[in-house]
């Protein structure tokens, strides 16, 4: 309980701060939706002119786009340290958390918030909308489909940042793998070979953040939606372990201030 | 002109030491043209394309080329303005805007070499050769290395608004994308309605980028021209933009003492 209040105030206090700068965090928010818009408007435009991609319709683009900007801005809002954890391997910044009597990883993850992630999570409520898939019956197992996309994001982001502890400074590309899956995310992944379907279940989970999901809305499908579920808590499981493994491998830096 | 010169050198030079980040492009660079490669076998199937398939990569490789290849100017500037280092630079015997513009085409071309790469790499193995006419691929780069130099311009701009707006990120996030739907980075817009059409046409993005891809995949001599003189006026503008914008800012500078 006492973990769980903590966490709960950890996110808080950086929420409040976020948005204690107000015109920063209206500004971000606001450009971040009109962002995302303005790029979907891409797939607007595409089936103007072309019917479907291998079955799947603006509807289900539409879907896929919102789940994704929804789990990315909530992955942002609750846990944007995650993308800094590599730097902090590697700059030594991780004393701060060592000297604490709580868990070192879940300091680490919440210790930012990101306004945009806002301006995502409104991307994501008007993508869904216009989908149509967006409905009362839907709207328990689409809320608990974002949570599991949600972690995710963040043990993908966990797992490529903790690389640093044996790789070294590889701020860069920790960053990029998070992108790959964002990326893999946002796009039907109906175009794709069956081989290269399998990489987007395991490596590059993707599929779970975009694709299934839709599936799951679409055909109201249970299995699905607990497979999702499933992954999301292996996938987190696999991210703690390669934290608390790589941990052991880290330096103090040594920094004045701890 | 020399000192300018030199700028561009060891922007150049420091460029060419960011190995890791230059690496992570490139893949998400090969990532990006990957998924479309699919996307454009998909629907080529059923519909007709405004152009072959093949060409349809070659062309988001280009204009990808274009927009990859630009740093982060507007950030840097921003950060002169949070920090106050603006006020150190004024005092030396060159312009501020004119050593970041330097600057900022030296981490260009740093950038280029690994993207060209790249680019003529991953297209060519995705869509199965060259596109259908690769001389269009020499009239190309002097079209890449203008646009460029223009867009830089613009993305100054943006950099320098940042004395009023203290954050510039979500105007160059809006900006960007604007370039990618009116510019037609994805799509090209011979597939937009006729009416979207015309809007992109009128404004700069589809000079930056549809234009001279359209230019050098039809080896157009004429149009490249074209295009290049459109640059030309569209750069002057941005200059007449940048210098209002920053002597606007400047005078903020004074009264705010530095």
């Amino acid at each position: 309980m006492n973990f769980i209040s903590f966490l709960v105030t950890l996110i808080l206090t950086n929420i409040k701060s976020t948005i204690s700068l107000r015109a920063s965090f209206v500004l971000q928010s606001i450009f971040m939706a009109i962002n995302n818009l303005i790029f979907f408007s891409m797939w607007w435009i595409f089936f103007g002119k072309f019917e479907d991609i291998n079955g799947w319709r603006l509807s289900e683009i539409e879907a896929m786009y919102g789940f994704a900007a929804g789990s990315f801005g909530l992955a942002v809002i609750f846990g944007d340290g995650v993308r800094e954890i590599a730097r902090k391997i590697i700059d030594g910044s991780l004393d701060t958390y060592l000297v604490q009597p709580k868990n070192i990883l879940i300091q680490a993850v919440v210790a930012k918030s990101n306004a945009s992630g806002w301006g995502d999570l409104v991307t994501a409520i008007i993508l869904l909308a216009l989908s149509g898939y967006l409905t009362w019956k839907n709207l328990p197992i689409i809320i608990i489909l974002h949570i599991a996309a949600t972690l995710i994001f963040l043990s993908v982001g966990i797992i490529s940042q903790s690389l640093a502890f044996w790789l070294g400074p590889i701020e860069h590309l920790a960053r990029e793998i998070f992108e790959f899956v964002l990326t893999f995310s946002v796009y039907p992944q109906t175009i794709f070979p069956s081989a290269f379907k399998v990489l987007l279940f395991t490596v590059i989970p993707a599929g779970f953040v975009g694709y299934l999901p839709v599936e799951v809305v679409k055909n109201f499908s249970i299995p699905f939606l607990i497979v999702c579920v499933i992954a999301a808590a292996i996938y987190l499981l696999i991210a703690v372990y390669v934290f608390s493994v790589g941990l052991r491998r880290y330096e103090s830096g040594n920094k004045i201030g701890v | 002109m020399t000192k300018y010169w030199e700028f561009i050198k060891i922007e150049f030079q420091q460029g060419m030491q960011y190995r890791g980040a230059a690496l992570a492009k490139m893949g998400f660079y090969g990532l990006v043209l990957f998924i479309f490669s699919r996307l454009w076998k998909v629907v080529a199937i059923k519909t007709t394309l405004s152009m072959p398939a093949k060409d349809m990569l070659w062309y988001l490789a280009m204009t990808e080329l274009i927009v990859l290849s630009f740093p982060l100017i507007h950030l840097e500037i921003e950060e002169d303005v949070r920090t106050g280092n603006l006020a150190y630079f004024l005092t030396k015997p060159t312009s501020y805007m004119w050593s970041r513009y330097a600057r900022g085409l030296g981490s260009v071309f740093s950038k280029l070499l690994f993207l060209i790469f790249a680019g003529l790499f991953f297209a060519y193995l995705f869509s199965g050769g060259f596109p259908e006419k690769p001389l269009g691929l020499l009239l190309f780069l002097p079209l890449l290395i203008i646009s460029i130099a223009v867009y830089l311009l613009f993305q100054m701009s943006i950099g320098v608004s940042s004395f009023w707006i203290q954050d510039c990120s979500p105007v160059y996030w809006v900006w960007q994308k604007m370039s990618f739907i009116l510019g037609g980075m994805i799509l090209p817009l011979d597939i937009y309605p006729s009416w979207l059409k015309s809007i992109a046409m009128n404004t700069p993005f589809a000079s930056l980028l549809y234009e001279p891809v359209k230019a050098a995949l039809t080896l157009d001599v004429n149009l490249a021209f074209g295009v290049a003189f459109k640059l030309f006026l569209w750069g002057l503008l941005a200059i007449f933009l940048l210098s209002l914008i920053y002597k606007k800012a400047c005078k903020q500078l004074v009264l705010n003492g530095g």
